[in-house]
Formats: C-alpha cells, sequence, structure tokens
C-alpha cells in the first residue's frame, strides 16, 4: 500500500500557512488513497445534506403529500415535480424521510461508537497504567462483553430501557468500548513503560494529569480509527434494530424503521424496500473506504481490527 | 486424537475449566442488571386488557415465586440451582427453561453451522481466485461484490432475495418448522435461504482477508523455488500457498463467530424461525428473567467452545505455534 508522504510536505512548513498545509495534506491523501477521498467526499455530501433537510428536503418527513405507495419516476410523480422517489406506505415523500431519517441513523451511527471509543479508551489506559487487580477486573468485564454477539447485548438494553434515541446510542456503545479497551490497552501498555511518563511521574504529575495530559494524546490516532471503522457497522446495528422495531420508533423515522413496513408492501411496491437499503450501503461504503484509508495514513498495523 | 496428559490436552483442559469463572461472572452481572430494571413477571403477567387482578393478586404472586425475598436469597437460589445443573422454572412459558429452550438452539446452532459453510464455500474459491488473477477485471469485480457484500446490512439482503424469488420464481421459502434430524431435506429448504444470507456477508470479510494474505504469500521465496521445481499451478496455490494463507484467515473467524450469531438473530427474526434471538427478544421484554439468564449463558458457553475449537485448529494448521 501506498503510503502519504507527510516528509515533502513538512520541509517547507515554516514559510507556508497553516491553511496551505491541510490544503497539501488533503491533497496528499487525495492522491496517495483515491478510494479513500471518493469515500470522505461521498460522506461529507451526505452529512450536509441531512444536516441541511430542514432546507433541501422538500417536505416534512411526516406529512402525507400524495397516494400511498406511488412508484418513483412515475408520471403522477413527474408532474408534482418534487416525489422522484414515489411515496411510501402512508403517501410521504421518500426523499423528505430518506434525508430526515439519515439524520437520525447517522447521529446514532456517530455517536455510538464516539461515546463507546471515548470511555474504552480511558478505561483502556487506566486498565494499563494502573495494572494489579484494576487491570484484571476490567479484562474479566471486557471478555465477559465481548463474548455474547452485539446485538444480543443491544436488544437486551433497548427493550428493557426503551426505544429512545439516547438508550439505543447507549445500547449499541457498550459493544464499542469494550472492544477498543482491549485495542487500547495493549497500545497503553507500551506507552506506560515510556520514558516520558516515568518523567512525569518522578517530576511529582498525579495520575489523572499522566493519564489525560500524556498516555490518552498518545492513544488518541488508535481511537480515531476505532471510531472511524466502526461507524459503519454501527449504522448497519442501528438500522437491524430499528428495523425488528427494537430501536428507534415511528414518527421518528430512521432508515431502519423505513423498512420495517417495507416487508408487507414490498411485493407491489418494491421501491420502499429499496431506497432507505439503498442509502445505508452508499453511506456504509463510503465509510468504510474513507475508514480503510484513514487506517493506512494514522495506523498501518490495526489492519486487522474489525 | 492427542494422549493424556500430552500439552494439547493440558490446553485444552485448561481451556475448558477457564470457561467456569466467565460464565459464573456473566450470570452474576447479568443477575443483579435484570434486577435493576423497571417491572416484573407478576406485573407483566397479570397485566393487559381483560385482566382483573387486583393488587393484591399481583402481591401474592410475588410472593409465591419469591419475588419479594431479599435479593441476595434470590441469587443464592439461583446459583445453587445452576450448580446442580438447571437453568430454572420460567413463569412465563411455564416449563422448565432446558425444556423451553433445547427446541430453539438447535434451530440456531444448524443456522450457525450452515451460515459457516455457506461462507466459507463462497469465500475462499473467491479470494483465491481473486489473488492469482490480481488487477483482472475478474478481481475488480470480485471486490467492487465483496466492499459492497461487507456494506450491504443483512436483513436488507434478505428482503431483496425474498423479493426476487417471489417475483422472478414466484417460490416462497416454507414457512413451517421441522426439525432437522427429523425431516433433514425439508428442514435445509427452510434454512438454505437465511443461512446464505447471513453467510454472504461473512463471506465478503473472509474472501478480502484470503486475498490480501494470499498476495503477501504468493510473493514468497518458496513459492518462486515450488514453481521453479516443477510443480503444477494448482498444486503451489493450493497445498503452498493457502496452507500459509489461511493461518491469519482463521484468526478472523473467532470474531466471525460474534457477527454470524448476530447475523442469525436478525435473519430469525425476518424468517420467523424460532430460534434464540427470537426468544431473548420476548424473554426480555415479558421480565422472563430466568428464560434470559439461560440464553445468554447458553450463547457464551457457545461462542466460547467455538473459539477454543477454533485456536486448536490454528495450532493444528501452524505447527509453529505452541500451546502454553
Amino acid at each position: 500500500m501506498q503510503q502519504a508522504t507527510p516528509d515533502a510536505a513538512m520541509q517547507d512548513t515554516v514559510s507556508i500557512t497553516k491553511t496551505a498545509r491541510i490544503r497539501s495534506g488533503l491533497l496528499d491523501f487525495g492522491r496517495s488513497h483515491p478510494t479513500g477521498a471518493t469515500g470522505g467526499i461521498v460522506l461529507i455530501t451526505i452529512i450536509l445534506l441531512v444536516l441541511l433537510a430542514d432546507f433541501v428536503s422538500p417536505f416534512r418527513s411526516d406529512r402525507t403529500v400524495a397516494r400511498q405507495l406511488l412508484p418513483p419516476m412515475s408520471e403522477a410523480t413527474i408532474e408534482e415535480g418534487t416525489l422522484w422517489l414515489g411515496t411510501d406506505e402512508l403517501g410521504r415523500d421518500l426523499v423528505s424521510r430518506l434525508l430526515y431519517g439519515g439524520r437520525v441513523s447517522m447521529f446514532v451511527g456517530i455517536m455510538a461508537p464516539l461515546i463507546g471509543v471515548a470511555f474504552g479508551t480511558v478505561l483502556g489506559i487506566a486498565s494499563a497504567y494502573f495494572g494489579k487487580l484494576f487491570d484484571l477486573l476490567v479484562q474479566r468485564l471486557v471478555d465477559t462483553v465481548l463474548i455474547l454477539p452485539g446485538i444480543v447485548v443491544a436488544m437486551t438494553i433497548t427493550v428493557a430501557f426503551g426505544f429512545t434515541v439516547p438508550v439505543v446510542i447507549m445500547a449499541l456503545a457498550v459493544s464499542y468500548s469494550a472492544s477498543s479497551v482491549r485495542v487500547v490497552r495493549s497500545r497503553a501498555l507500551t506507552l506506560s513503560n515510556m520514558q516520558y511518563v516515568e518523567a512525569a511521574r518522578a517530576i511529582g504529575s498525579s495520575d489523572a494529569r499522566i493519564i489525560f495530559r500524556h498516555l490518552v494524546p498518545n492513544s488518541l490516532p488508535v481511537s480515531m480509527v476505532l471510531v472511524a471503522v466502526s461507524v459503519g457497522a454501527a449504522i448497519t446495528a442501528e438500522a437491524a434494530l430499528s428495523f425488528l422495531g427494537i430501536g428507534i420508533q415511528p414518527p421518528i423515522p430512521s432508515w431502519g424503521n423505513m423498512l420495517t413496513r417495507a416487508q408487507q408492501s414490498f411485493h407491489f411496491a418494491p421501491h420502499i424496500a429499496i431506497a432507505p437499503g439503498m442509502a445505508i450501503t452508499l453511506v456504509v461504503l463510503a465509510i468504510n473506504l474513507f475508514g480503510d484509508s484513514l487506517r493506512d495514513v494514522l495506523d498501518p498495523r490495526l489492519r486487522n481490527v474489525r | 486424537m492427542p494422549e493424556v496428559g500430552s500439552p494439547v490436552w493440558k490446553y485444552t483442559l485448561r481451556r475448558l475449566v477457564l470457561i467456569i469463572p466467565t460464565l459464573f461472572l456473566l450470570g452474576t452481572i447479568l443477575f443483579f442488571m435484570l434486577r435493576v430494571l423497571p417491572g416484573d413477571q407478576a406485573l407483566f403477567i397479570t397485566s393487559g386488557e381483560e385482566s382483573v387482578a387486583s393488587i393484591e393478586d399481583i402481591e401474592a404472586l410475588r410472593e409465591a415465586w419469591g419475588l419479594n425475598d431479599p435479593l441476595y436469597v434470590q441469587y443464592w437460589r439461583w446459583l445453587s440451582d445452576i450448580l446442580r445443573g438447571d437453568l430454572g422454572y420460567s413463569r412465563y412459558a411455564d416449563r422448565p427453561v432446558w425444556d423451553a429452550l433445547s427446541s430453539k438452539i438447535e434451530v440456531t446452532a444448524t443456522l450457525a453451522f450452515l451460515s459457516v459453510v455457506v461462507a466459507l464455500a463462497w469465500s475462499l474459491p473467491l479470494g483465491i481466485i481473486s489473488a492469482i488473477w490480481r488487477g483482472s477485471w475478474v478481481d475488480q469485480t470480485i471486490r467492487v461484490v465483496t466492499a459492497a457484500g461487507i456494506a450491504m446490512p443483512n436483513f436488507w439482503v434478505a428482503i431483496l432475495m425474498l423479493l426476487f424469488l417471489v417475483k422472478f420464481f414466484n417460490w416462497i421459502p416454507p414457512v413451517q418448522h421441522v426439525s432437522v434430524f427429523e425431516e433433514p431435506f425439508t428442514a435445509l429448504k427452510r434454512l438454505i435461504l437465511p443461512a446464505a444470507v447471513i453467510g454472504f456477508r461473512s463471506a465478503s470479510t473472509i474472501s478480502r482477508m484470503t486475498r490480501s494474505t494470499m498476495l503477501e504469500v504468493i510473493g514468497d521465496d518458496y513459492i518462486r523455488t515450488a514453481r521453479a521445481k516443477g510443480l503444477g499451478p494448482w498444486v503451489v496455490t493450493l497445498r503452498h500457498a493457502l496452507a500459509n494463507a489461511i493461518i491469519p484467515v482463521l484468526t478472523m473467524a473467532g470474531l466471525l463467530v460474534a457477527a454470524l450469531m448476530d447475523g442469525a438473530v436478525i435473519i430469525e427474526r425476518i424468517f420467523t424461525l424460532p430460534g434464540l434471538g427470537q426468544q431473548i427478544v420476548d424473554a426480555t421484554s415479558a421480565r422472563d428473567f430466568v428464560m434470559v439468564q439461560g440464553i445468554v449463558l447458553i450463547l457464551a458457553l457457545f461462542m466460547m467452545l467455538w473459539i477454543l475449537i477454533i485456536d486448536l485448529l490454528y495450532a493444528w494448521i501452524d505447527p509453529r505455534i505452541r500451546y502454553e
């Protein structure tokens, strides 16, 4: 795999401004990882679209605007001039549903790994730093969580605590924090034996200071990669939960619960089954391409981490 | 079969013994976590539209089922049952947990096993072909398909497959459930589609892994030597390259079990297969904690045994690995 060459860009950093440096860094990334850059661009476009749904979306996601189950690109839809993807089982515009649903799905898909990995990073570092009994307890706990299928853990949590957005995020975050504890801990074991940690301790830094000022910043690349490679899986997991009716509930739209009703009407209106699935696939593909390239740049050793 | 007392034997035994504390810890954590949830079984069973249960009735049920005892008493009761190999009695299903679960375990286990078969049958040839003809249009196609296979949610693939089969072949998989041991053919007809859906996703991951490890190996000196001494391309590829390339792929297989189980739980619900995934959702919403604990312990045991088998297999394929 071709590596980005930061050296060339670094040589005249003194003279060029920060923006120029970022620009040349992005160009390097684009040149060495064209698929990753494409994924990144697609991803940013979709994020902008769903964030600006209030302005871009032709209708609100919960309004019945036309006949039920209008096929995409039909004469009726072309007359309307807006219903490009047709309407769903309640006559709501699919484009608007995709935009607003995407907002929820992507929010959950990004927040769950972010919260999970952030918690896992601190716990993993603390586990490596303190060692002894604490380390042992944390490791057993992580083993226990990881032995179960992630979806079972998430299911049990949402069924028990309710089908709201925060609960779904937390339910998914549990698995990501457990798996990140493991990866971060093994990295932090090497870090906490470094001389600068010893030096920090020698000048009387507190444990909290060493962890948050020295060890956390040095583990950040690993954690960033973990988040990047988990977002795709998190979006899929949210969709699966919501699809089964044990995730995000209507009337809040999500790509997953848009598919719930699709199972009944897909024989005569396949478009309502195809559109949300395509949206998930496109986003997850873009994230995976971007995440893989990010991993190559930030930390090639993590290649086998899922 | 390795002889008693050999390193393999000791290693296996130690791993098997280590399963016990993990299950114990899991069971204990789960026991207390579930008891924190709002609502209990007495409340769930007596609630409903036509329910005439009074608060006194519910209270009487709780008293009779021991739900009013202090937590440590309930915990002790559960623990002593488990140690006797008794998973408990589900009030909601009104039968012992093990009785209720045994047929569901069969469904989930068969599904998981079939998906592994499908995944391997798909992925290994694809990965090898992709590596051999690197850069060709075949390779490009396989890479696009597998990248999409990882990105597509498996429940969506299931919906599309059903749509496709009904639209073009007017065929719906059988809905009546039968045991694999009684009517293997009918059962397989019902299970093969869900297994293909679950396997497809894992197959994408494995074939990409196989491709990259094959490519790493193909450049090695010993492959050139094998070619130079006149071995045919198939012998070189399968006997020499694949044997080494498969090792990192197997490590992934341990992780894939989790993915397979995830898939099984979701896909079971789409195809209305009466398996563990369906059961755990029902049991959690019914606050049937004994049942939830039973399912989780069985799933965990299943996963740990699987990982152990893969670790053993791993060392069997690669003699450089020592048991420690």
